[in-house]
């Protein structure tokens, strides 16, 4: 089992790790030659939110090296948090996102991941290389313990069954949502988010003082592409509707740290689906997968 | 009489940010009681009936205000805290962040409006974000068709952005004291700048708990010569004598704190006092004068011969307020403590 790798978009999987610490403490990371998933099993965070996600390894890595007997396939699971702190060192160290630069931050570095052992322990191994403020070369080694996931865990893990979707649409400004969402927060526990084909977008709450309702009108609706079923297209104002706690939409809204468009879809008490894209949409460098459980309510 | 399918009030504005700022400033409870009349708002907050804060909102800060009288008087209970999260939804009409930071070292309280998480790292980050776009505004127009019915409020960030509407349920009010000022048994009248009393709240003590408030009426005797006093503060103390001045004093663990305000041009607007004035107020009560007077311009001052205590705090003029009329005023009342002396 061999895993080496150069990590030539830091910023990008510091912002990541961060959307994912902010759900759970720890995650799963199945590495293919191809691509790299990021797993938060619904089990990990309190609210039952899970992730699902898929990178392709050139939006993250380079000079990427995995050999396994398990189909070239590495699982991982690893402490969010210790990796957060690696990231945070390397990313400054690289210098990509913090403007405020601190003197102690190296230049022209460049980090590089390996799977090692120390002992029974399998670690990774995180090696910044670069320069200092007075060019000396300078190397700094960050290691965190993994754990090696046998194949009967890899087998336990699977990715929520869903019904198809009723609905898909593209979600306003994560940013923006989140801000309206948390300010909710502050007033009701759930909330109801509905859309229908027309382009409409609607979170309500109620709370016992107070109901909310937000609309966004416009917002375009990709159409689904599996429409093998006889099933005439329901009426285009027809709104769709699931409940969930508004905890648990929050930490999705985390990823607009990872800045990309985003793509809800609903599946009517059942849950609610968010694609978080990474880059522009035709680009497809990867794709966050968010499962956000329905809250069943009385009414 | 009015027509009954009329709506009782109908007020927009396109920027709602005075209109919340008034209301943030009497946000100590969770519940208001506010009554509409063709003068505009009042907003009433009573805290365990020691304390008494108005906030008074003229129809000059809405661009249309459409008020049908009902039969019986529009008044009625609300939730203020929901109304102000309601307001600041998009994130325009929220307390700056110097307000923030101020207020939440003085004290632990959470005040209606505010949020109750804790700032963490990610959230301090998306605020920051937030406010560095372009100056956005929010809009919004309030109906309420009458008693029984809800208070809705429809909020809109700009022409393609997004709408909320809140429907705020009104309640039967509860009974106010506001018990009334009688400017004809004034023992105090004071205007000065809003700044020179919100410095003073800064500098006060944290552990005190009581506020006293002392005025000298100008020509009165020099007092006696301190011992060991220096020339000039000797002086000082003459000229005050002269012209009279305004005391808060605050005892705490650690020491006293005396903040004196000569009857000086630059310092006072106005000072009417006929006799020695010294009254004391609960300094917990008094400290809630400090977020009201967050951008306000100047205060008013009185206190009646038995020690109710008066202030009034104005805000800056909006540009389209006639001669005479004001953008808002908040307006505190509170009873003296006993002297324990």
């Amino acid at each position: 089992m061999r895993f080496r790798t150069g990590i030539s978009n830091v910023a990008l999987l510091h912002k990541i790790t961060r959307s994912l610490a902010a759900l759970a403490r720890s995650c799963v990371i199945r590495l293919s030659p191809e691509q790299v998933h990021f797993i938060v099993p619904g089990n990990e965070s309190s609210t039952g939110v899970q992730v699902w996600s898929q990178v392709k390894v050139s939006t993250l890595f380079d000079a990427y090296k995995i050999e396994s007997n398990a189909d070239n396939e590495i699982w991982v699971e690893l402490h969010l948090d210790s990796l957060l702190k690696i990231l945070r060192s390397a990313d400054s160290s690289v210098g990509s996102i913090n403007e405020s630069r601190s003197t102690a931050a190296l230049t022209e570095s460049d980090v590089t991941l390996k799977l090692n052992k120390k002992g029974q322990q399998p670690i990774w191994s995180f090696e910044i290389r670069g320069y200092t403020a007075q060019r000396k070369p300078m190397s700094i080694t960050h290691e965190i313990p993994v754990k090696i996931l046998s194949a009967r865990r890899q087998a336990g893990l699977n990715e929520p069954l869903c019904p198809q979707p009723d609905i898909h649409v593209v979600l306003p400004n994560l940013l923006e949502l989140r801000n309206i969402v948390s300010r909710l927060s502050h007033l009701a526990e759930d909330v109801k988010v509905s859309a229908n084909h027309e382009g409409r977008l609607e979170l309500t709450s109620k709370a016992s003082r107070v109901n909310l309702t937000t609309t966004w009108n416009d917002l375009s609706v990709p159409s689904s592409n599996t429409n093998d079923d006889d099933q005439p297209p329901p009426p285009p104002d027809q709104m769709f509707t699931v409940t969930v706690a508004i905890k648990g939409f929050l930490k999705f809204l985390t990823s607009h740290l990872v800045g990309g468009a985003a793509i809800a879809c609903i599946c009517e008490d059942h849950c609610l689906i968010a694609y978080v894209y990474i880059g522009e949409l035709n680009e497809a460098g990867g794709v966050l997968t968010f499962f956000i459980p329905a809250k069943m309510t009385d009414d | 009489m009015a027509n009954q399918d009329l709506p009782v009030l109908v007020a927009e504005t396109n920027d709602v940010r005075p209109f919340a700022r008034l209301l943030r400033g009497i946000g100590l409870k969770q519940n208001a009681v506010m009554e509409i009349s063709e003068a505009g708002f009042a907003v009433t907050v009573e805290e365990v009936r020691t304390l008494c804060a108005i906030a008074w909102i003229p129809t000059n800060l809405f661009t249309s205000f459409t008020f049908n009288q009902p039969s019986i008087p529009a008044t009625f209970e609300f939730s203020l805290d929901s109304l102000l999260q309601c307001l600041n939804i998009f994130g325009n009409a929220g307390p700056t962040s110097s307000n923030m930071a101020t207020s939440a070292a003085k004290s632990k309280r959470r005040w209606a409006g505010e949020g109750e998480v804790g700032v963490d790292e990610e959230n301090e980050e998306y605020q920051v974000n937030a406010r560095k776009g372009k100056e956005k505004r929010t809009g919004m127009r309030m109906e309420w068709r009458g008693q029984g019915h809800d208070l809705n409020v429809l909020l809109s960030d700009d022409s393609r952005g997004p709408t909320t509407t809140c429907e705020l349920r009104t309640l039967e009010p509860e009974e106010l004291m506001n018990a009334q000022f009688d400017p004809d048994d004034m023992a105090l009248y004071v205007i000065m700048k809003s700044e020179w009393l919100r410095d003073a709240l800064f500098d006060l003590p944290p552990s005190c708990t009581r506020i006293t408030l002392l005025a000298h009426p100008p020509k009165e005797p020099i007092p006696p010569k301190e011992p060991n006093a220096t020339i000039s503060s000797v002086g000082r103390r003459e000229r005050r004598a002269e012209v009279g001045q305004f005391t808060i004093l605050a005892e705490g663990d650690f020491g006293m704190t005396e903040l004196d305000y000569p009857n000086d041009k630059e310092v006072m607007d106005k000072f009417d006092c006929a006799e020695k004035v010294k009254f004391s107020y609960n300094s917990s009560h008094f400290a809630l004068l400090h977020r009201a007077l967050h951008q306000s311009l100047k205060i008013c001052l009185q206190i009646e011969k038995s020690g109710f205590l008066c202030v009034q705090i104005m805000m800056p003029l909006s540009e389209n307020v006639e001669i005479g009329g004001h953008s808002g005023i908040l307006e505190f009342k509170m009873h003296a403590l006993e002297e324990d002396d």
